[in-house]
């Protein structure tokens, strides 16, 4: 692995990864607004994937593969499924802060507004405003 | 990544990503900051260059735009308005930002004369500003640390500017 936004695609696996096993755990009926949620966060990761892997094949590249599986995290309850997104877009954000500092130009760019996005829906999942997300 | 970050390991990178900027303008002072080449994408090999490092008058103007954006909120959190908290919040963001980059929080000037409504709008107004030079700051920054560094403030002001809209 070598291109430095080879990392944040493999959280990109890990994150649709991890959306996809706690939205088909959420009660649409019972937490539409969670479950909404899960779904629009699952579906900007999945296009940071496709965008990422379009970076990295135009930088001569093979893209990393995603894992057969992840750690699946406890989702038996709403505050549970909530808290496993919100690590998530946590985890996301410092890769998207990692790859800013390793990269310049149009790939730091885009790590810029990845980071800015995820620290902004961190707050949809329970997390509070902080000087820094990211760092 | 198989697995997101454990509380401790965010910490620990925290930490040492504040402690090593901290250093760094401990070490040589602003005039002639060095955002290191560890992880960056500066020349490790490039000399000094005093006052004309590009990175340091990034950091001098994000210092002077956090100054100008701290002063608006404070002015308007002491309006008494409903919104106050999310301003003192916003403030306190600034003041840890501020200490991030080596200065500190200037006094803000009297809101008495002013309409709250208006301090308040101009606070926000402020914090969107600064948001945008901070994320231009991360773009053109040559060490990647310190883009990095502006990125991150620049999203912790977005989610000020975020929670304050829902709050609403």
């Amino acid at each position: 692995m070598t291109h430095p936004l080879q990392p944040v695609l493999a959280g990109e696996h890990a994150a649709m990864w991890v959306l996809s096993f706690v939205g088909g755990r959420v009660s649409r009926s019972a937490s539409p607004e969670l479950a909404d949620a899960v779904t629009a966060a699952y579906r900007i990761h999945r296009g940071r994937r496709d965008q990422l892997t379009l970076l990295i094949r135009d930088a001569g590249e093979e893209p990393v593969a995603a894992e057969v599986a992840y750690q699946a995290p406890s989702a038996q309850t709403s505050e549970q499924i909530r808290a496993a997104a919100l690590a998530i877009e946590v985890s996301t954000a410092a890769l998207y802060g990692e790859a800013i500092a390793a990269t310049e130009g149009a790939d730091r760019s885009w790590a810029v507004r990845a980071l800015l996005d995820a620290a902004v829906r961190q707050l949809g999942f329970g997390g509070v405003p902080e000087a820094t997300p990211g760092l | 990544m198989p697995t997101p970050l454990s509380p401790a390991q965010r910490a620990v990178s925290r930490r040492s990503a504040l402690g090593g900027i901290g250093l760094a303008l401990a070490g040589v002072g602003l005039a002639g900051c060095e955002w290191g080449p560890e992880g960056g994408t500066s020349d490790p090999e490039a000399p000094a260059t005093g006052s004309a490092d590009p990175d340091v008058v990034l950091v001098e103007a994000a210092i002077a735009d956090l100054q100008v954006a701290s002063q608006a909120a404070d002015a308007a959190a002491g309006t008494g308005r409903a919104a106050a908290r999310r301003l003192r919040d916003l403030r306190a963001g600034y003041a840890e930002q501020l200490r991030i980059l080596g200065a500190e929080a200037a006094a803000a000037p009297s809101a008495a004369s002013t309409a709250a409504e208006a301090t308040v709008a101009a606070a926000w107004r402020q914090a969107r500003t600064l948001q945008g030079a901070l994320i231009e700051h991360a773009g053109t920054a040559v060490s990647g640390e310190l883009a990095r560094t502006f990125a991150a403030m620049a999203a912790g002001v977005a989610q000020a500017i975020a929670a304050d809209g829902a709050s609403r």
